[in-house]
């Protein structure tokens, strides 16, 4: 693919359109622009980019492209347009872009870029900028354009040791293996998509199983619950029948019943008998302890009687004895002294009818009287005190009675309790009451299975209702996990894809790498003066590179000289681009910069010899030391580029061979 | 010592020539009969007393019956015994209450094995 034609207009130093008319290069492939230095060549280079890759979205490097005088003119529009030829077929792009409104100050002046492309005269597929972009990195990818529009001083970045990312990229692009590369990236996406979406499908597998177990669970509970509901019925039917034959049997002993309640009313009765007759027991032992009193009753009252008697007696003595002291005294004195109280004289005849008069008589005044020794008085209030208690107590002889009558009440009932006890004889009174203990216990039985089918029949619900909610989820889940197997098939195809796609690279970089590790090394050789040092240009599998000797030794790069480094990375980009899947021109921007006479005169004889096109952006010294006159039979074109210093732009003019 | 702390002249125990008759008259579960011995040998001093007759206490070997303290803890039988016989002695008073039981004892078994109860004994006694 060849440039024909590249016309800009505003771009930098050129102020209004040039053209550059790669007329010639059918039949003389290298062309010439020559330019002294900050004139505008690699304005050329950067214009040829710009119209093919455009300004990476940034806004700010198209301002600085614009050029200074356009931007100051309203409606000014910056544009390169190139022309390229292959073969039968011709492409046109080209991209422009224009201040919004009035003056452009700022970048934000700046409207969006537009493209037009051009297939053989043709609009291509509606103008779409990003279609657009696509075909033209199909026709040269913007990173494999590095080995073919380049800074003859900036290519021995690539001899610097390991190339970088980018830079592998790129010479993958180079050489069409980024298709593999990018559908093996693209199978390996998928396949983490797909991976990514099946172990979710198998997270989702897993709990369907969980589930699914979970159901079986519940489904084993609820056919033992219902078992176990029909078990309970069963029996409580069975016990219902049992409780209808207990009390049919009862019924038929329900005058023995009828007995049984008499017999325990006349036993409780007796009880209460026996709990009184105890009572009277302890009345009639405290009685048994003054029942002699009650045999003494009479006697302590007769004593009792006689004893007041004898005290009243005894008191009335004891005070005649004192009067009879008294009066026995006075008359002592009165005897004594021969006259009364009174202060009359006494004779015996007197005195006797004194006495007479105080009723003594002269043995009363001889004798003393002395109080019996028994202490009547308090025999009697003793005696007095016992017929008291007597009186106050009931007699042992009422107690004795009423313990009488108690025990022929109990005899009585004892009587009654044994004919009563005679007539059950044909009924055993146990029987009964286990009878009765029996329907007891059924209905107990029947009230505690019917709590329990109640409960059954509870759980059966609940189970009901969480094996619907399960089998929605189960549903739910197994819809979701239906494309699993295609899936799992869908992952091993794009693994083998991958693996594939990653051998083909690897194969195919291996094969080109030697190839390619071919050319550069012959390249070298035409090149380099030092044929004599270097016995080959190394290329690796990461496509760094090296240079080995005739000892087979390999100079670390860093420690050549950067011309070598130069000549080298020319040497390979050269060797690649023999290789390379996208036909382009090569555009250098000079080329022999740090170079000396022999390299630069071997590099224009490989350029001779190239047989594609090249565009050489050179200084006047460039071409000096018979450069020019080696390339001369393949110059088509040759262009100068004319600088105005009063306004700063650039022009350029065909120069005449 | 007075008279009243040893009423009874100082006797320490009752003994009887008729102990047999005594526990034949006394069983604490029959309520036909009297429950202590003491109970037996008050009515039976009361039954002598009542009728005014004794047995003389002959000479021989006699049985242990109760402990004398025990025998008239409300003193009534004291001061009968004193009313009734005011001149004697405390012990003379003992020996007549416990010749009046020995006289009391043998009229109550005798009815008390025709009727079958103390209390029909006496009612038929007095």
């Amino acid at each position: 693919m060849n440039l024909t034609q590249l016309a800009i207009s505003n771009f930098r130093p050129y102020y209004g359109e040039t053209v550059l008319d790669f007329g010639a290069v059918a039949d003389r492939p290298v062309s010439l622009i020559h330019g002294p230095n900050g004139y505008g060549k690699t304005s050329i280079l950067l214009a040829l980019q710009w119209c093919l890759y455009g300004h990476n979205r940034r806004r700010r490097e198209a301002f600085e492209y614009f050029n200074t005088l356009a931007r100051t003119e309203a409606g000014s529009l910056m544009q390169v347009r190139a022309e390229f030829q292959s073969g039968s077929k011709s492409y046109t792009i080209v991209r422009r872009i224009r201040g919004k409104n009035g003056c452009i100050e700022t970048a934000q002046d700046l409207d969006n870029d537009e493209i037009t492309f051009l297939e053989d005269g043709e609009r291509y597929q509606g103008q779409d900028p990003v279609v657009i972009q696509e075909r033209i990195n199909e026709l040269l990818p913007q990173n494999a354009s590095q080995f073919a529009f380049f800074d003859g001083e900036k290519i021995e970045v690539y001899s610097g040791g390991d190339p970088s990312e980018a830079t592998r990229d790129a010479i993958a692009t180079v050489l069409g293996l980024h298709l593999f590369t990018q559908a093996k990236e693209d199978a390996v996406r998928l396949t983490y998509e797909v991976s990514t979406e099946r172990q979710r499908l198998l997270s989702r597998e897993q709990e369907h199983a969980k589930l699914a177990r979970e159901m079986e669970e519940v489904e084993q509970d609820l056919r033992e619950a219902r078992a176990q509901v029909e078990q309970r019925k069963d029996e409580l039917k069975e016990m219902k029948a049992v409780e209808a034959d207990l009390v049919r049997q009862l019924a038929a002993h329900e005058e023995a019943r009828q007995i049984l309640r008499d017999l325990e009313e006349l036993r409780k009765t007796r009880s209460d008998l026996e709990t009184k007759r105890n009572e009277l027991k302890d009345q009639m032992q405290d009685a048994s302890a003054h029942l002699y009193l009650d045999i003494l009753a009479p006697v302590l009252t007769e004593q009792a009687r006689k004893m007041r008697l004898m005290a009243d007696e005894q008191l009335r003595r004891s005070r005649e004895a004192a009067r009879k002291a008294t009066v026995r005294e006075l008359a002592d004195r009165i005897r004594a002294d021969g006259r009364c109280i009174c202060g009359q004289v006494l004779d015996d005849e007197s005195f006797q009818k004194l006495l007479i008069a105080l009723g003594l008589t002269e043995q009363d005044l001889e004798t003393d009287d002395q109080p019996d020794g028994l202490d009547t008085q308090r025999l009697t209030r003793g005696l007095e005190n016992a017929l008291a208690t007597i009186q106050g107590r009931e007699a042992f002889a009422s107690l004795v009675a009423k313990m009488s009558m108690l025990e022929n009440d109990l005899d009585e009932i004892d009587t009654v309790i044994a004919t009563k006890e005679t007539l059950l004889a044909g009924f055993d009174e146990k029987t009964i009451q286990t009878l009765i203990e029996a329907i007891a216990n059924c209905r107990g039985n029947q009230e505690l299975l019917s709590r329990e089918i109640g409960d059954l029949e509870g759980r059966i619900q609940d189970l009901g209702s969480y094996r619907e909610r399960l089998e929605t989820q189960i549903r739910r889940l197994g819809g979701q996990i239906a494309g699993l197997e295609k899936l799992t098939e869908e992952l091993d195809v794009l693994n083998a894809t991958a693996r594939a796609f990653d051998d083909i690279v690897h194969e195919t970089s291996s094969a080109r790498r030697n190839e390619i590790q071919d050319a550069s090394t012959r390249y070298f050789k035409s090149i380099t003066n030092k044929l004599h040092a270097y016995e080959r240009l190394l290329i690796e599998d990461d496509f760094s590179f090296a240079l080995e000797d005739t000892q087979g030794c390999r100079p670390p790069m860093q420690l050549i000289s950067a011309g070598e480094k130069q000549v080298t990375a020319l040497s390979f980009i050269l060797g690649l681009n023999d290789f390379s899947q996208h036909e382009a021109p090569i555009l250098m921007d000079t080329p022999m910069g740090r170079l000396d006479k022999e390299h630069r005169k071997n590099i224009a004889t490989v350029l001779r010899d190239l047989g594609r096109q090249v565009i050489l952006l050179v200084t006047d010294t460039d071409t000096e030391f018979g450069v020019r006159e080696i390339l001369a039979p393949v110059i088509g074109d040759e262009f100068e580029i004319v600088h105005d210093q009063a306004t700063l732009t650039s022009t350029i003019a065909r120069r005449n061979s | 010592m007075s008279q009243l702390e040893r009423p009874w002249g100082g006797a320490a125990k009752i003994y009887t020539k008729k102990r047999r008759l005594y526990d034949e008259l006394t069983d604490r579960k029959n309520s036909k009969k009297l429950p202590r011995l003491m109970d037996t040998f008050h009515v039976a001093a009361a039954l002598g007393i009542r009728l005014n007759r004794a047995d003389l206490l002959a000479e021989g070997p006699r049985e242990e019956l109760i402990n004398v303290y025990t025998v008239d803890s409300e003193g009534v039988l004291w001061l009968l015994m004193s009313s009734l016989y005011p001149d004697a002695s405390g012990q003379e008073r003992f020996e007549k209450l416990v010749a009046h039981a020995e006289y009391g004892v043998e009229r109550l078994a005798e009815e008390y094995r025709t009727f079958g109860s103390i209390q029909s004994a006496l009612d038929r006694l007095l």
